[in-house]
């Protein structure tokens, strides 16, 4: 397996600004690593830059700590997997698997061999002799899967895998790829906007804003100590409430509570803020309430017996040590 | 029902002029003023003798090698200019686009004078080469505009599985592309068959002619052969009847059905 280092990797476009600006990151060995952001912060653009389907404008790219800059993505030795599955619709199942061995140049005992042992690890042995159209959604992406696993490259990369999928599974295949990683210990590179996806799947997630790096950390510290406001404001749901501190009686400037550290009290406690009651949505699990305060909103979270009406006062407490301050 | 008439007066327009082709063919030379023949005859056909067979395989030879040499210039460029980034690209679509928009008149001296020096003149390959030129435009837009079509993910995909980008272009792309693939065929077929302008001035051996100069030349000084011009235009249309009807079959949606999710 193998190490990913990406050192000041720049990428213009004439007459746009910078896809990615200087961006430096270490993969580790057999890390799975997510890159995250909003549609054209950058993310894709790094990972064609790893694959070797795009050139950086300045910067070098290293896998095995060996620059790869000027090589194919063949000689990279990486596999993809694309979120519209990109299967070779004139090949059945088997051919797709095949094609990358046969352009290698692999014997064809050992073709077939390696060919069957892919389908019978991702489940798909039945399916070999049919055409990508008889297919599932699900089932083509666990084809595109096989043709990234059956060739085992040093790297795989993941183009938002996922996110033509429905939500039932995704969450399948989510956990498939998780075991699948925990199996092979490959290292795995992989794209996505879906900041939950992020947060289950990852060792460590880099954010991605406007082509700049915002935070390298893993899931929990991405999540409890977000770099900036950002950060922040990407992950969780219901967004995390970003407020005037001292509308909670803190000192001024910028800070960010999330609703599940926004204590609701019956009565008025010190360090409790009072507003009026605007909105009550019941998930099953728990109660998100809407609050005005001094003509903010700020979003908390109940358990989900909550018994609150809109229109009555409520008091809400931040937590102590979770208020989150940004500059 | 309502239709009826409607189809009926289309086909009419379209088949009308064919279907009195096809009966002049077979009418008697004598009796062709009159509206309804004595008996109907083959002798027109019969008439045409070894010259216009041999005119038939020139022209399919011309049009068959013309057909060849665009679709593999073609498709090749057309996937180069659909695909890949490179210096000049803009002007070679525009370029070609303005070359297919000069009347054929204008350039027949000179190609004369060109095919001259070169030692094509009153050769087949001699047709060949100026009908691609004309053909040319067509199929490079066409198949140009077919390949953007093809998902850029499948491109990727078979780059990161280890293919050159003529590797994708034979193995991946190509095997897509029979429907573009067949429609360009017809295309320049069907234009390299009915040329009449460039096959009339190049050529000089009469065995070396085509099927529209054949045509052309049939009417002597004091005779005018109606029967076996119609026999011989009928001969004509065969051919291109025939490759429409084959090739129609390939010309079907949904051949990259499957691969990408719609």
């Amino acid at each position: 397996m193998a190490t990913v280092s990406l050192e000041r990797l720049r990428k213009a476009h004439p007459g746009a600004p910078d896809a990615l600006r200087e961006l430096s990151l270490e993969i580790g060995d057999g890390e799975f690593l997510s890159l995250v952001g909003p549609s054209g912060c950058g993310k894709s653009t790094t990972l064609n830059l790893i694959a070797g389907l795009d050139e950086p404008t300045s910067g070098v790219v290293r896998i095995d700590g060996r620059p790869v800059n000027g090589l194919s993505p063949a000689e990279r030795d990486v596999a993809m997997v694309f979120q519209s599955y990109a299967l070779y619709p004139h090949k059945d199942v088997r051919g797709n698997l095949a094609f990358p061995l046969q352009l290698a140049r692999v014997p064809r005992a050992e073709m077939d061999r390696r060919v069957s042992e892919t389908a019978e690890l991702l489940g798909i042995t039945s399916l070999l002799s049919r055409k990508p159209r008889e297919l599932s959604g699900g089932q083509r992406q666990r084809v595109a899967l096989g043709r990234a696993l059956v060739r085992k490259p040093r790297v795989f990369l993941f183009d938002e895998p996922l996110s033509n999928l429905d939500a039932g599974l995704r969450a399948q295949l989510r956990a498939e790829l998780k075991r699948l990683h925990a199996s092979l210990r490959a290292t795995f590179v992989y794209v996505t906007h879906d900041q939950a996806e992020a947060m289950t799947l990852s060792d460590r997630i880099a954010v991605l804003d406007a082509g700049q790096l915002q935070q390298v950390a893993p899931p929990k510290e991405i999540y409890d100590r977000p770099a900036n406001r950002f950060v922040a404001e990407f992950f969780g749901t219901p967004r995390i409430n970003v407020v005037p501190g001292r509308l909670l009686g803190l000192p001024d400037g910028e800070v960010g509570v999330r609703p599940e550290h926004l204590e609701v009290l019956s009565e008025a406690q010190p360090g409790a803020v009072e507003g009026t009651l605007e909105l009550i949505e019941l998930t099953g699990a728990e109660t998100w309430l809407t609050v005005a305060v001094a003509g903010q909103r700020l979003v908390a979270r109940a358990g989900a017996d909550y018994a609150g009406r809109a229109g009555e006062r409520v008091r809400l407490r931040p937590a102590q040590g979770r208020v989150l301050r940004f500059g | 029902m309502r239709r009826a008439p409607a189809v009926a007066a289309v086909l009419l327009f379209f088949l009308g002029p064919l279907a009195w082709q096809a009966l002049t063919s077979v009418w008697p030379e004598a009796e062709l003023t009159r509206p309804l023949p004595s008996r109907l005859t083959l002798a027109s056909y019969a008439g045409l003798g070894v010259p216009f067979a041999r005119a038939v395989l020139n022209s399919i030879l011309v049009a068959a090698g013309t057909t060849a040499l665009c679709l593999s210039v073609g498709a090749a460029a057309g996937f180069a200019v659909a695909r890949l980034e490179f210096p000049g690209r803009r002007f070679l679509l525009g370029g070609a686009l303005a070359i297919s928009m000069f009347p054929p008149i204008a350039t027949v001296s000179p190609l004369y004078l060109a095919l001259r020096s070169v030692g094509l003149r009153d050769t087949l390959a001699g047709l060949v080469l100026p009908y691609a030129t004309f053909a040319l435009p067509l199929t490079l837009w066409l198949l140009a505009s077919f390949f953007r079509q093809l998902p850029d993910e499948l491109y990727r995909a078979a780059r990161v599985d280890g293919c050159t980008p003529w590797q994708a272009f034979v193995r991946v792309f190509l095997p897509l592309s029979w429907p573009a693939l067949a429609t360009s065929a017809i295309l320049v077929f069907i234009f390299s068959w009915n040329e009449l302008l460039y096959a009339l001035t190049f050529i000089s051996t009469p065995a070396k002619r085509t099927v529209p100069v054949a045509i052309a030349l049939f009417a002597g000084e004091h005779v005018e052969p109606w029967g076996q011009i119609a026999a011989a235009s009928t001969v004509a249309v065969l051919p291109l009847a025939v490759l429409t009807l084959l090739f129609q079959r390939r010309i079907v949606a949904g051949l990259t059905a499957g691969a990408v999710k719609e």
